[in-house]
């Protein structure tokens, strides 16, 4: 049997252990411990015990009694019992919780609004949502300008393990040369960046080819590109952007604000770089540019800009203008420059020249005075003038100046029909002056010349046309003929346009219509008109102008089955000595046609000009080298615009 | 002999049933008087603290449960932000493509691309031009041949900025 464990004895309890045992509670904020072994000892200690509980009662409570209340609370706080650590413990907390209320109280009431902004800059980034750049159409809605998306190619240079050889392999798959190269690595070192281009805009498939390698900090990157279809046709009209996409020349620049539309702004959070899903919010949604809608037939365009080509190259010219309007509306259907450059390569070029560069505008400018003669009243298309061969301004002066026709004649007996279809300068000029400086000054303004026209177009050049008071000695005849102010090719055509649309001068335009960000298609204001000469006398001018192709210089402008109205202008272009001739007594020519068709109801004006063809050639003249062109740009709008001749209209009689 | 045994038997002590503790309490109140504690019987503590339970347990349960919508209203919300995100992306993709493939067929219609083509083709500018006039008789016997042109035919015209202009409205420019 296991022996059992003795039960404790148990010590019969005096009365002055229980005293003591009271006074023991009594005073057990001294220690439980102490208490327990008090009540565990044995009854030998019990009377000396209770003696010394009794004194230590007494002086309790008299010390209770008589001790400040301060010395009462330090007893209290003292950490012998459980409510005592608890009393610490409770202290300690609230101390700590005021703490931390204080700290609250400075986090987010005194210095809140600062590192709420701080946080927020941390976790939140404010991201521009770009807005699509319009597109541009031509007429017909084909695309000549759009903006997609293209990949372009950047390094992080702290991410470069070995800029030398990433340079070398991004060199020869991009096709960079050694300078390029040596100028991508210079770069990829840099250390300090942390975001350098390789190359913008990458064909996509060398992209993917690049980025398949996985070089260490070479990265791809979707970037807005500006494209211009159709092998940059019309760009002398639509211009071009920056590589940011904003405007720089032509209707870019002129309509940027439009096009460009406005840029959204969106705020997204993210965390260690990655955005979180659900936190991005729109501040502003980006509304997407107006697209424009241009005059311009993009095929027309094409066609203009090679015959033009063609026919630059095939004279050995410096270049030249084509325009096509519609005659009504003035729009422009299309327009060409083309011009030789340095490397002796004729290219069509990018800026609009014919818009920008003003000539003389040569006998093209006889449409206008005989028209202003006629419209005015002082002449008919049947009287007759006693034209001699030469005349001579100033004679026996110092200003003294001999003006000839192109063909050499006597004293002739010409009527103002044949002054112009066998374009006589002096014929022009007597014609003219009867009419006066002033008025004929009032007839060439009303006509567009001297100022810019209603396009806005960037760059575009209003030309010279002085005021009539000073027009000096021979400028007063020679003005009469093209000679003594200048004019644009697009100035020169609406004026030329005038005529054709029953003299009613109509503004050109370049835009035809807009399409807003919901969709919506709007037509621009058609261009600004006003009279210039009568319907009678625009009538007269068309009927003599139809001779000029029939009968007179413009032969080659003829078309088979529709007739054509237009003039023909040389006119001589001034040198660097400021004359007409070269110091080696050479002239430079500047060739010229105007017309339109069919010439009893007008729906087409054409101008063709070349600059500088080959003097030694005999298709230097206005007829001879531009006329041809102007044909086959009849014949093509006849085609492109299905335009039938006038019910009777068959086109110069064979033979005419 | 025999002798009697009396045995006393004792009566079968019952076992008294235990007594419940009667469990005194004081408010603070009668704690600081010094009131005698006044008994409360433990049933009714129990009840008491029965409701009591019950109703933090029900509270607690509540609370856990609105906690749990809450959560799993909010992984709802989240996921259905990651689908919107993906379709914008998505819409975003398709726009891009719309770009691409609008640059392309007009790529394809470049006149220059025409033209190589057809010169390939063995094709040659036209050579000049030259109106007709045909016979009205022949205009008829086709006409009859033909049966007519539908006028409704006619008057259809294409203007594929119509189409553009409703793809614009409805994509807009969300990024």
């Amino acid at each position: 049997m296991t022996p059992r464990k003795p039960a404790p004895t148990r010590t019969p309890r005096t009365a002055a252990s229980k005293r003591s045992a009271a006074t023991s509670r009594t005073s057990s904020r001294s220690g439980s411990s102490r208490s327990a072994s008090s009540r565990s000892a044995g009854s030998r200690s019990a009377s000396s015990r209770s003696t010394a509980s009794r004194a230590k009662k007494r002086s309790s409570v008299w010390s209770s009694r008589l001790e400040p209340r301060a010395a009462q609370e330090a007893r209290v706080w003292r950490s012998g019992t459980a409510r005592g650590r608890f009393r610490w413990f409770a202290g300690i907390a609230t101390c700590l919780f005021a703490l931390l209320i204080g700290w609250s109280v400075f986090v987010q009431v005194m210095n809140g609004g600062k590192l709420r902004a701080y946080g927020v800059a941390q976790r939140e980034s404010n991201i521009t949502i770009p807005a699509a750049r319009g597109t541009i159409f031509d007429r017909d809605g084909n695309e000549m300008a759009i903006t997609v998306p293209a990949l372009s190619l950047y390094a992080d240079p702290r991410a470069v393990l070995d800029p030398a050889a990433t340079a070398h392999v991004l060199g020869q798959m991009l096709g960079f040369d050694a300078a390029a190269e040596a100028e991508l690595a210079t770069k990829l070192a840099n250390q300090k960046q942390s975001f350098v281009y390789i190359q913008r805009f990458v064909n996509q498939d060398v992209a993917d080819a690049v980025l398949s390698l996985n070089l260490s900090g070479v990265n791809g990157v979707s970037e807005p590109k500006r494209v211009q279809v159709a092998g940059g046709l019309a760009t002398n009209i639509i211009g071009r952007t920056d590589p940011f996409g904003t405007g720089a020349t032509g209707l870019e620049l002129q309509y940027d604000k439009v096009l460009a539309g406005v840029d959204g702004e969106m705020v997204k959070q993210a965390a260690r770089g990655r955005s979180l899903p659900g936190t991005s919010h729109i501040l502003s949604q980006a509304r997407p540019g107006t697209d424009l809608v241009l005059t311009v037939d993009r095929s027309m365009q094409f066609q203009t800009e090679q015959a033009l080509l063609a026919r630059v190259n095939e004279l050995s010219a410096k270049g030249g203008n084509a325009i096509i309007l519609d005659t009504k509306t003035g729009e422009v259907l299309s327009i060409a420059s083309v011009r030789r450059g340095d490397d002796g390569v004729a290219a069509i070029t990018a800026g609009n020249l014919a818009a920008v560069e003003s000539y003389e505008p040569g006998s093209v400018a006889k449409v206008f005075s005989v028209s202003a003669a006629i419209d005015s009243g002082i002449t008919s298309p049947d009287r007759v003038y006693e034209v001699p061969g030469s005349h001579t301004f100033d004679p026996g002066t110092e200003f003294e100046y001999t003006i000839k026709d192109a063909y050499p004649h006597e004293l002739e007996p010409m009527t103002l029909r044949n002054i112009l279809i066998d374009s006589s300068n002096i014929g022009t000029m007597m014609a003219a002056g009867e009419l006066g400086s002033p008025k004929l000054h009032d007839y060439l303004a009303s006509f567009g010349f001297g100022k810019l026209s209603e396009l806005d177009f960037p760059g575009e050049s209003a030309g010279i046309l002085k005021a009539a008071v000073d027009w000096k000695g021979s400028q007063n005849g020679t003005i009469a003929y093209g000679y003594g102010f200048s004019s644009t090719s697009l100035q020169l055509i609406s004026a030329v346009n005038a005529v054709a649309n029953k003299g009613v001068y109509v503004s050109p335009k370049f835009v035809r219509a807009t399409i807003d960000e919901k969709g919506s298609k709007w037509e621009t204001p058609a261009g600004s008109t006003h009279r210039v000469i009568s319907e009678e006398s625009a009538a007269t001018m068309a009927d003599l102008l139809t001779g000029v192709v029939c009968e007179g210089t413009g032969t080659r402008a003829q078309v088979n089955g529709i007739s054509v109205a237009g003039k023909t202008g040389t006119g001589y272009k001034i040198q660097a000595n400021g004359t007409y001739k070269s110091d080696d007594g050479l002239r430079s020519y500047f060739a010229t046609f105007v017309g339109f068709f069919p010439s009893k109801d007008p729906q087409v004006t054409i101008l063709v000009s070349i600059d500088e063809p080959d003097r030694s050639s005999r298709d230097r003249f206005g007829g001879t080298a531009a006329a041809p062109v102007f044909a086959s740009l009849t014949q093509m709008a006849i085609h492109e615009l299905a335009i039938q001749p006038t019910p009777g209209d068959t086109g110069c009689p064979v033979g005419g | 002999m025999a002798r009697s045994i009396s045995v006393a038997r004792t009566a079968p002590k019952t076992k008294a049933a235990p007594q419940r503790k009667k469990v005194t309490t004081r408010t603070a109140h009668e704690r600081r008087a010094g009131t005698s504690p006044r008994a409360v019987p433990q049933a009714a503590i129990s009840r008491r603290t029965r409701r009591l339970v019950f109703a933090g347990l029900s509270i607690a349960f509540l609370a856990i449960a609105m906690m749990m919508l809450v959560v799993v209203f909010q992984t709802r919300i989240a996921e259905t932000q990651l689908k919107i995100d993906k379709i914008e992306s998505q819409i975003a993709a398709e726009r891009d493509r719309y770009d691409a493939l609008r640059l392309e067929r007009s790529s394809l219609r470049e006149p220059a691309r025409l033209v190589a083509e057809a010169t390939a083709m063995g094709m040659i500018p036209g050579n000049g031009t030259d109106f007709v006039s045909v016979d009205p008789l022949t205009v008829a016997q086709v006409l009859v041949s033909t049966g007519g042109v539908d006028p409704a035919l006619l008057s259809v015209s294409h203007d594929p900025l119509v189409n553009y202009g409703a793809v614009k409205s409805t994509i807009g420019d969300r990024p």
